[in-house]
């Protein structure tokens, strides 16, 4: 993982696999922790690492050679969160998950990843361009 | 990483010995550990949330597969300690109207069974 932090913003690259995302995920709660507190940490740690880990489980399907870009920006209050990838185009905004506590065994498989990060980002954006899926989150 | 606490009136306590974020690996091992447990002799399972500093979808998913394999058998799962990050992610998750959440420690929660 190469990255590059300052006061007001980090930066870096990482393998596609899911070890490197609990990774990034954990550094950026630390850079908000210090600077916003841990509930805005948790938030933002959580939507990399669920955004993160789909596109290593789903996007590459598991192939630990590629890379993702994660950056992110403090404006004032919030923080911007540019993820990018260069899997086949995926615009996760397009999937609807509801959480059904009567379908406990597919909640049990997963699911719930995508209504976190609709759920939790205070806006969020997908484009597809120059050969790779961006997803711009206002958090 | 993970210990099962044995205390009386049939309840064991679910504890992890220092601070955790129950993400994919970890998750992952806490649900083989747990399929190892001899649970049979037990009424309830406190699972001590106060070490889970982080916890993703992931991470949910094994504590719903032990909630599924505990309660299944007539035993139920209560969660102690949640810290509030991870509180308000269950609770955004609905997931307040399925697990017992308890703010008191274990030894407080088994003295009044």
């Amino acid at each position: 993982m190469e990255n590059m932090t300052n006061k007001e913003s980090y930066r870096t690259t990482i393998s596609s696999t899911l070890d490197a995302v609990d990774d990034v995920s954990a550094e950026i709660y630390s850079f908000i922790a210090k600077r916003s507190g841990n509930e805005l940490a948790f938030r933002a740690g959580l939507l990399v690492i669920e955004i993160c880990t789909n596109i290593v489980k789903y996007g590459y399907e598991k192939s630990p050679d590629e890379k993702i870009w994660v950056s992110i920006d403090k404006n004032n209050s919030s923080y911007t969160i540019l993820i990018e990838d260069e899997s086949k185009p995926f615009n996760l905004l397009e999937e609807y998950h509801n959480i059904d506590l009567d379908k406990i065994d597919k909640l049990e498989r997963g699911g719930m990843g995508i209504f976190l990060i609709k759920s939790l980002s205070k806006d969020i954006n997908y484009s597809y361009s120059e050969g790779k899926n961006k997803l711009t989150i206002i958090v | 990483m993970f210990h099962l606490k044995k205390e009386n009136k049939g309840a064991a306590i679910i504890l992890f010995d220092e601070e955790v974020r129950l993400t994919g690996k970890i998750s992952a091992e806490l649900k083989k550990w747990f399929k190892k447990q001899r649970l049979n002799s037990l009424e309830t399972v406190i699972f001590d949330c106060q070490n889970i500093i982080f916890i993703d979808s992931m991470g949910i998913a094994s504590v719903i597969s032990m909630y599924k394999a505990i309660t299944s058998s007539g035993k139920q799962m209560i969660l102690s300690r949640l810290r509030k990050e991870v509180k308000d992610i269950l609770i955004l998750l609905n997931l307040d109207k399925l697990f017992l959440m308890d703010d008191r420690t274990p030894e407080q929660i088994i003295r009044k069974l």
